[in-house]
């Protein structure tokens, strides 16, 4: 077919509101947008004249998905700003926390969102008809990430408990020892999670991609660590915004990310995949390498391994850190407010979470940016879309537009956090 | 016999805060019934379904051609409530997607009843469109009502 035009009004099974318009002329692709039409949400004007205390708990109102991510890039920002850096105990309870969430996250994504599309249902209500105890699997799997959350963090979503320079109360150790039997049984169901999904029928389509990523010299990353690219980039976050930039697009209420070049780049579990492959703890290797799951790993369909993958490592690392914490410590490091610029960057389930605060003497934010990962990925989702229907033109219009949708969650974008900024202009006459 | 009540909503959002509201005050008047607030995520929704007899689940719906404050009962095992209950949850995964995954899991009680109080202003807030203290009272008995059936 040589003319074809697909519109989704309404993308579903992902986070937000988005939709797709795709126009092919004689062959040729005439117009292709990604259209983001949820509302702007204005949260980095919220936070100015509010104190640096309020930052992890007004940002976590972002995402009810990502909240500990919000959370870590923005007390790690503060603590920067202070001079102050957490080690030790509180350190481990802040990754802790994090494989809660790439848990709940990943796992929600790979059985109840992405997997339909590989096995040609419409949802994960019909998958759960006819295989009921995969996805009976896949809850109680969600719900373990859930419960290291909602113990550490006081509550599933939008959490209470992080404050910056640690936490307010810590549970004690007993609360964890029986999360840390169910998951032993987690780290096995994430197991056979990865083979299952490495079985699943993959679209011949690599890109030549930047991937964008945290690296930590002694772990696999999840709050700190150098930004790396597979390009050559290795740069402290501080220097984040000289590296990366963010331009309007009229089709989208979020901001596109791309490059120094001006190019699209990708950032999420693939890109942490490839650059941190060594760091992942041996058991998760282990499954990688027997699946033949190995960097450098191009087609982004494939990101649902190495999200299975990365549930592998969440369960082990949480079962690792709640068997050595020294669950006694003090929840917090007290520490005196100091006026500067802090930076924070961590890794959210869907790839780096960038902050930026100025604070006063007096620890009121007098300015602040936040670059989510699913804004830094549009512009590399639009660049996938293209490249795909050029390559795959010859689909019928319905599974084409299938496989443009499936192309998308590739990515799990959760455009409630890419519609978070406000760019204010004021004109005193 | 195990009964429970649901209360779901968003404190901050009007009119949709209101099987919460209930919830919080039928604690106050039930002792002896499980009753739990929920933020309306469908996978922490399917464990509140399990080994329970008899379930009421209260939350607000847009209910078109209905009064704000009108409650409508549904039996899930017999209407397909995705049309009436849109999911506005993270990822699509909420009341009517827990309760078809309960009854295909056969965790859904069998007696379980949907109220759906009647909506019109979801927007950010913390008033109510209709009034609070009639809605409660008439779904304390109808509640009552199940019960002693």
């Amino acid at each position: 077919m040589k003319s074809k035009s697909i519109k989704v009004d309404y993308l579903a099974r992902v986070e937000g509101e988005g939709s797709l318009i795709l126009k092919v002329k004689d062959g040729k692709i005439k117009d292709l947008k990604f259209k983001i039409f949820e509302p702007p949400r204005f949260f980095e004007a919220f936070l100015v004249g509010r104190k640096y205390t309020e930052a992890p708990d007004i940002t976590a109102r972002i995402c009810g998905i990502c909240p500990i991510a919000y959370q870590m890039s923005a007390v790690h920002a503060m603590e920067r700003i202070a001079g102050v850096r957490i080690e030790g105990p509180i350190r481990d309870l802040r990754r802790l926390i994090y494989c809660g969430e790439w848990i709940e996250s990943h796992v929600l994504h790979i059985y109840l969102l992405h997997a339909p599309d590989f096995l040609g249902y419409e949802d994960a209500i019909q998958i759960a008809k006819d295989y009921p105890e995969v996805v009976k699997k896949a809850l109680e799997l969600k719900k373990i990430g859930n419960d290291i959350v909602n113990l550490l963090g006081g509550r599933e979503i939008h959490p209470i408990n992080v404050r910056v320079g640690g936490f307010y109360s810590i549970p004690s150790k007993s609360e964890f020892l029986h999360l840390a039997e169910r998951l032993k049984w987690a780290r096995d169901a994430s197991i056979e999670t990865v083979r299952w999904a490495s079985s699943l029928p993959f679209p011949d389509f690599e890109m030549d991609y930047e991937y964008v990523a945290l690296r930590h010299p002694e772990e696999y990353p999840f709050n700190e660590g150098r930004l790396v690219s597979n390009h050559g980039l290795d740069i402290d976050i501080s220097e984040f915004e000289s590296n990366f930039f963010e331009e309007h697009v009229a089709h989208s209420n979020s901001l596109h990310s791309v490059n120094k070049k001006g190019e699209p780049y990708h950032v999420g579990p693939l890109a942490r995949f490839n650059l941190n492959f060594d760091k992942l703890s041996p058991i998760a290797k282990e499954v990688a390498q027997d699946v033949n799951f190995i960097p450098p790993i191009n087609n982004p369909f494939k990101s649902i391994i190495a999200r299975a993958i990365e549930t592998v490592y969440a369960c082990d690392e949480a079962i690792r850190l709640i068997e050595t914490i020294d669950w006694k410590t003090k929840p917090y490091v007290e520490f005196e407010v100091k006026e500067g610029i802090g930076w924070g960057c961590t890794e959210a389930p869907r790839g780096i979470l960038y902050h930026r605060y100025k604070v006063n003497k007096e620890g009121l934010i007098e300015s602040a940016k936040i670059v989510p990962p699913t804004a830094q990925n549009l512009k590399q989702i639009e660049s996938d879309l293209y490249s795909f229907t050029t390559k795959y033109l010859n689909l019928s219009k319905d599974d084409l537009q299938w496989k443009l949708e499936q192309a998308i969650r590739n990515y799990d974008p959760c455009i409630s956090c890419a519609t978070h900024f406000l760019k204010l202009e004021i004109v005193e006459e | 016999m195990a009964i429970k009540v649901i209360g779901i909503g968003n404190e901050n959002r009007c009119d949709d805060s209101v099987g919460i509201l209930i919830a919080r005050k039928l604690k106050e008047e039930f002792s002896d019934i499980l009753i739990v607030e929920s933020n309306g995520d469908g996978s922490a929704l399917l464990g509140e379904f399990e080994n329970i007899d008899k379930l009421f689940i209260i939350d607000a719906a847009f209910l078109e051609g209905k009064q704000s404050g009108e409650i409508i009962i549904f039996n899930p095992y017999q209407e397909n409530l995705s049309k009436i209950f849109k999911s506005f949850s993270t990822h699509s995964f909420g009341l009517s997607e827990a309760i078809s995954l309960g009854i295909i899991f056969k965790t859904l009680p069998k007696s379980t009843f949907v109220f759906a109080i009647t909506g019109r202003n979801f927007d950010y807030g913390n008033s109510l469109s209709f009034d609070f203290a009639k809605v409660y009272e008439e779904i304390k008995n109808k509640i009552k009502v199940h019960l002693t059936n």
